[in-house]
């Protein structure tokens, strides 16, 4: 039988997904808004993607965490950048980018909900957690599935090629491959924005505009 | 980490960590981390478990070691109840714990075995509320032979041990006894020097162990007994960079490291005095003393931080075999720094992955030294 808690974040869940599922006010180019929304994304994303995509990698180095919290840092920097670039011409876009974080952040949690209900010590922070790492994948979603197949190819290949490369090594490779990907698809989101013409500013201008 | 050195207190498993101890006949070092946090949440795990246990003295029909006598040195997870030690000292080490067996024949060679997930069922162990600081008991298949505890065991073999657990082995009562696990030392040899480490918490409360057992003529082997968390939350994954076991690692290091210093006499922490074990061009040890370090490490590759800090600073090491020890993980390992006084000889060869399990679901490790 479930928990009454359970039975509540379940409903949550199913209420925040027809939310998403509406259809937003269409905006063409980009705004302050958008540049914000679209920097604190892209450094969050960055951010936890880079985390994410070097726990494994990292932990086989002398250097463990303190490379992993470095490629966090070098993640959230370049996404930082990313998301404003691409706030600052297309505000769709980081809408479009926020849609998929609220369904990440939903399918993250339900992951997470599962994941409680067979995993010793896996507590309600541990749900958070999942549907915040599932929030940062989902805003990048497209590259992060390319990146993540990719990677996989990759590691699988080198698995059955390397007998020293075994099978951490192959799943780190295949989730920093979702992790590249990623944050990749920031950066090309920016540029495919860059040159879709007519809407994108360039950032010098918007500001004059202001003054 | 915080070091006090105060009197075990019958009675209790927990270090003071406010307050001295109360008298007792036998001291250890204990060391725990120094963050709030981690002393906060051992103080409340350490509350459900019952006392450390030190029969720091074995059977008199031990022989000593003496000079060019070989010595076995194992690492083994036994996982509670399920590992069988008697037939596996009686199959490896040669020793029958059979009574008459015990009596009649001399022992072949002096061991030490350094052994993780060893439960203790007793009324010592507190009868406390069920709570998320009790772990559920490690699940066991079961095996022929009786399901004996590591106190039961040592003694009944007469074998020097010393446990400290680290957490309860389930809420179940046994007809007033509770059970409580953790790692141990057991060895044909005198143990001297008890030190518990309590690790910097990260999932569940561990407390690795050391000791010291001598030679009749040369200086010491400090002999340690670990075993690190397999994953933390997701949550403190994230935060932390995965670095529970290079956390927990690194913490019994410098531990060792601080009660090395502290017997040479270095009272400063400076660059020179921790440079060990090896300073400068000279490649002169450091430390007189020779450590083993033995446990179940919990890592996925041979490749992790933990694993290369250790093989850095146990520089004389065996090379790792690449064997897996737990399914397909290379879970655990032996990590050797031989002291200045030479000690100790790596028997070339000697060190292997035992073929057999004994009902664990971990392989045991052993070296052999002369």
């Amino acid at each position: 039988m479930r928990s009454p808690d359970a039975i509540r974040v379940t409903a949550a869940l199913a209420a925040a997904t027809l939310i998403l599922a509406a259809k937003p006010a269409q905006a063409q180019e980009g705004s302050d808004l958008a540049r914000v929304g679209g920097s604190a994304l892209g450094l969050y994303s960055g951010a936890v993607l880079g985390t994410v995509g070097s726990l494994i990698p990292c932990s086989q180095t002398y250097a463990g965490a303190r490379c992993v919290r470095g490629l966090g840092v070098l993640g959230g920097i370049v996404g930082l950048g990313a998301g404003f670039y691409l706030g600052d011409l297309d505000e769709d876009a980081v809408v479009d980018a926020y849609r998929g974080a609220g369904y990440g952040l939903l399918i993250g949690s339900a992951a997470g909900l599962i994941l409680k209900q067979v995993v010793e010590r896996y507590n309600w922070a541990d749900v958070a957690a999942s549907g915040l790492v599932g929030a940062a994948i989902g805003s990048s979603a497209k590259g992060a599935a390319i990146g993540l197949a990719a990677g996989s190819i990759i590691g699988a290949a080198l698995y059955w090629a390397i007998p020293s490369f075994d099978l951490p090594n192959a799943v780190g490779v295949a989730v920093m491959g979702m992790a590249l990907g990623g944050i990749g698809s920031w950066v090309v989101r920016g540029v495919e924005a860059d040159d879709a013409g007519p809407t994108a500013q360039p950032v010098v201008f918007s500001y004059s505009l202001k003054l | 980490m915080k070091h006090e050195e105060h009197l075990v207190p019958e009675g209790r498993a927990c270090p003071a960590r406010d307050a001295p101890g109360v008298a007792a006949d036998l001291t250890a070092s204990w060391f725990t981390p120094a963050r709030g946090g981690d002393q906060k949440a051992l103080a409340k795990w350490c509350a459900t478990v019952g006392p450390a246990v030190i029969d720091s003295l074995p059977a008199d029909r031990f022989g000593r070691w003496q000079p060019g006598d070989s010595l076995a040195v194992v690492t083994w997870n036994l996982h509670g109840g399920a590992g069988d030690f008697l037939e596996f000292i009686d199959v490896e080490m040669g020793l029958s714990c059979d009574e008459r067996s015990a009596a009649s024949e001399p022992h072949a060679s002096n061991f030490v075995v350094l052994i993780q997930e060893a439960f203790r069922r007793s009324e010592t162990v507190p009868s406390v509320p069920d709570g998320p600081t009790i772990p559920p008991p490690l699940k066991e298949k079961p095996r022929p032979g009786p399901r004996t505890d590591i106190v039961e065991v040592a003694r009944h073999c007469g074998l020097s041990l010393f446990y400290v657990p680290s957490m309860r082995n389930g809420a179940e009562e046994y007809e007033g006894e509770r059970e409580d696990r953790g790692n141990a030392i057991l060895s044909t040899l005198p143990l001297t020097d008890f030190i518990a480490i309590e690790m910097p918490f990260e999932a569940q409360r561990r407390v690795a162990v050391a000791a010291t057992v001598h030679n009749s003529e040369r200086d010491s082997l400090r002999v340690v007994s670990l075993h690190l968390d397999v994953a933390s939350s997701l949550l403190r994954l994230l935060t932390t960079g995965n670095s529970t076991r290079q956390r927990q690692g690194l913490a019994i290091a410098d531990a060792l490291l601080e009660t090395e210093l502290a017997r040479a006499g270095v009272a400063d922490s400076s660059y020179e005095a921790r440079c060990y074990p090896y300073c400068g061009d000279a490649k002169t040890p450091r430390f007189h003393a020779s450590t083993i370090v033995g446990g179940d490490f919990n890592t996925w590759s041979s490749n992790e931080t933990v694993i290369k800090h250790f093989s850095r600073e146990f520089p004389d090491s065996p090379p790792d075999d690449g064997q897996p020890t737990r399914g397909a993980y290379p879970t655990d390992y032996l990590f050797v720094r031989r002291g200045s006084d030479g000690s100790i000889d790596l028997l070339p060869g000697s060190f292997r992955r035992i073929e057999n399990s004994y009902h664990s679901d971990h392989h045991a490790r052993i070296l052999w030294l002369k």
